[in-house]
């Protein structure tokens, strides 16, 4: 994985001490809290419910045993124990002391990691496949430019203080699983015609109050091409892009308004004015970011009949090796899925003991580095086949082997009210009473791949609009309601989800979800999934049964 | 007005701004961009204030005959001046100085001087000393300035070519 240099240590560094020192003026009194609010946010500071949250950067979902165990030692001594891993890839914790923050970023800053741009109005976290570098349909490893988008990004002066939030993801594969279309700018890395390698670039995605499926503005742009291109269109969104409604400012409201052609013909514009200056990258600055995401050692190896045999004695084991071990490019390996979607547990939490268990299986079974997924679990990408029976055992002694992945029960979930000061609705335990609906195992698998996806408000921070089944929760007159879609999805065939009706109550809402399994499970043909069969059969027949 | 300038040097900022249907005094001033396009005078003022909606590229104005442009920030976090800045300096090659004026403050600096101010206008309330160290506040950067090239990617660059 990419190592720091002395250039991107400095980096980190200077703006620990400049944050800490901004910290000291705002305690001090000296720095007004409209001042250091973008200041703090920049650094991943959130003010929240009950205490402020911090969000760190996982650049694009990579970590590595020791950068986990700096995770699980900051758990442990400024927080309460666990952490909460994001839909962006990221971690959050929610019970650090303002004053202590410094000194997190510092020990963050040890491990070659920071928050920088973690929230506020800049560019975040690039995210990408969490299988980039194993899958066997990617093209190439995208976690090269995703790197150099890093750089360029970080600290960028221009970039700071934009109309709003900006999120760019990258994926490699026919497959996309780093839901890039509904993005700020998605990157697709493709092959043209002519055997060269480069990006279809998609721009003004989104979810929140306005879902959109990003449209195309380029089909096809030179690797070398990338930065100045992503320069134009933050130059193009930062001149135009709306400042009188928090609620209009993203991109993609400029890309609706100004219409994807006109829009790409501004980006055009600007880019043939910079597209040969100091961001032309150079393909030996290519190969030297490639060159820090070379597969690791890879040992010659065979499938072990061993497991097969475990699996026919063990249906526990044969469950999880179905369901959460996925195929790897490479012959005796695979990428193991680490579940963070324990029945009772808020989806995407981790204890400090789960963390340092992960970072030793790392260690033991899979050349030091795991993964954040976009669905909120964990993943260990390179584990020999023989060493699977070890590593489930090990899982399954710290909750971390529930045999969900891709199943309803893989729910994205936001924190909601529990945590959150934007919530209208407590999704997490929604979420444990849709648990206790669905325990079933046989009925999970029988139910195939059903993304659920919940958030707690209009923000979409749990992704809703684009779950096969998505819930929002809204108020009404302080009273908890959840609006229901169906349809919807994050991949390559991105769609926004439709809605079934008027919103529900509360205690209503996995009778409801249950009603809707039901008929797909009476309508369904073949081995289709439920987004399949909604999409033949239309809404019709699911809101006759729910609002009959 | 305190002026702090990129050298670490201040100044007082004394020149008057007239907007339209104001007089223009006898000596230097400064015109807003409105009043400049409706009085076309024949010679440039001591300054010229942008608001900061416009594009300076689709301008017409005789950049060379300028001392100094002003960029306006209605508020720190509308950040459409720092574009601007570097499309005065790396396109139009504006070579004089660039003032940054409202809501000017500390923690901001560093990344004003990184797109092309060389003069800040600060807040009344903010910290000189403050200000000053602010300009020196990280030692690198992963892109170039518009003053130097200087960027961490054009290093590793001249690192490799020499090793």
């Amino acid at each position: 994985m990419y190592q720091y240099d002395q250039y991107d240590q400095t980096v980190v560094d200077e703006r620990v001490a400049q944050f800490r020192e901004q910290t000291r003026r705002y305690l001090a009194g000296e720095l007004g809290e409209d001042e250091f609010r973008p200041l703090r946010l920049q650094n991943g500071l959130y003010i929240q419910r009950f205490a402020p949250m911090l969000r760190i950067a996982v650049p694009y979902g990579l970590l590595s045993s020791q950068q986990l165990r700096m995770l699980a030692h900051i758990a442990r001594r400024y927080d309460k124990g666990y952490g909460h891993f994001t839909t962006r890839q990221n971690i959050q914790f929610n019970w650090p002391k303002l004053e202590t923050v410094p000194d997190i970023l510092a020990d963050l800053a040890s491990v070659q990691m920071h928050a920088i741009q973690t929230s506020g109005n800049c560019i975040r976290n690039t995210t990408s496949d969490h299988l980039a570098g194993v899958a066997k349909d990617e093209l190439e490893d995208p976690r090269p430019y995703c790197e150099i988008i890093r750089q360029w990004s970080t600290l960028h002066p221009e970039f700071a203080y934009l109309p709003r939030k900006f999120k760019i993801a990258v994926s490699a594969a026919p497959i996309d699983r780093a839901a890039t279309r509904v993005h700020d700018i998605g990157l697709h890395l493709i092959e043209n015609d002519s055997g060269e390698r480069g990006f279809r670039v998609y721009v003004g995605g989104g979810l929140g109050r306005t879902p959109i499926i990003g449209p195309e503005i380029r089909g096809f742009l030179p690797k070398v091409h990338l930065l100045s291109y992503l320069e134009a269109i933050l130059r193009v969104y930062n001149r135009l892009g709306r400042r009188d409604n928090k609620y209009k400012a993203r991109i993609k409201i400029l890309v609706k308004e100004t219409g994807p052609e006109r829009f790409a013909e501004l980006v055009e514009a600007e880019w043939d004015k910079i597209r040969d200056g100091a961001l032309h990258l150079t393909d030996e600055e290519l190969a030297r970011f490639e060159a820090h995401f070379t597969a690791p050692d890879y040992a010659t190896l065979n499938d072990d009949p061993a497991v097969a045999e475990r699996a026919e004695a063990d249906l526990g084991f044969a469950n999880w090796l179905t369901h959460n071990v996925a195929d790897h490019k490479v012959p005796g390996y695979r990428a193991v899925f680490v579940s963070l979607k324990a029945p009772g547990e808020a989806p995407g939490d981790a204890t400090d003991a789960q963390m340092d268990r992960v970072a030793d299986l790392a260690d033991a079974h899979s050349f030091g580095e795991l993964r954040v997924t976009h669905d909120q679990n964990l993943l260990l990408a390179d584990v020999p086949h023989a060493d699977l029976p070890a590593v489930y055992d090990a899982l399954q002694e710290h909750a971390l082997a529930t045999p969900n992945i891709g199943t309803i029960a893989d729910m994205i979930c936001c924190p909601g009210l529990d945590f959150c000061s934007l919530a209208n609705a407590g999704s997490i335990g929604v979420a444990n009473e849709l648990n206790a609906v669905f325990d079933d195992l046989d009925e999970q698998y029988d139910l195939g791949e059903l993304k659920l996806k919940m958030s707690g408000c209009m923000n979409g921070c749990g992704h809703h609009s684009v779950g096969h089944i998505g819930i929002l929760g809204v108020d009404k007159k302080g009273e908890e309601w959840y609006q229901l879609t169906l349809g919807g999805a994050s991949t390559e065939d991105a769609a926004l989800g439709d809605r079934l009706g008027a919103s529900v109550h509360r205690k209503d809402v996995a009778g409801t979800v249950r009603k809707l399994v039901d008929v797909y499970v009476r309508e369904r043909e073949g081995d289709e999934r439920f987004l399949d069969t909604y999409r033949r059969i239309g809404m019709d027949p699911f809101r006759a049964e729910i609002y009959q | 007005m305190t002026v702090l300038l990129r050298d670490g040097s201040t100044s007082d900022q004394t020149l008057p701004l007239i907007d339209v249907d104001e007089p223009v005094p006898a000596g230097p001033h400064a015109l807003t961009l409105a009043r400049w396009q409706a009085d076309a005078p024949a010679d440039a003022p001591a300054a010229l204030a942008l608001p900061n909606t416009e594009d300076p590229e689709s301008l017409a104005l005789p950049w060379k005959d300028l001392p100094a442009i002003w960029l306006e920030f209605p508020s720190f976090t509308d950040g459409r001046a720092y574009s601007q800045a570097r499309v005065l300096r790396e396109r139009i090659g504006f070579e004089g100085q660039i003032l940054a004026r409202g809501d000017v403050l500390q923690d901001q600096i560093f990344y004003l001087s990184r797109c092309g101010f060389d003069a800040f206008e600060l807040r009344d309330d903010q910290s000189l000393e403050g200000c000053r160290a602010a300009l020196a506040e990280f030692s690198t950067a992963y892109r170039d300035s518009t003053a130097a090239q200087d960027s961490i990617f054009r290093r590793r660059r001249q690192q490799g070519a020499a090793a």
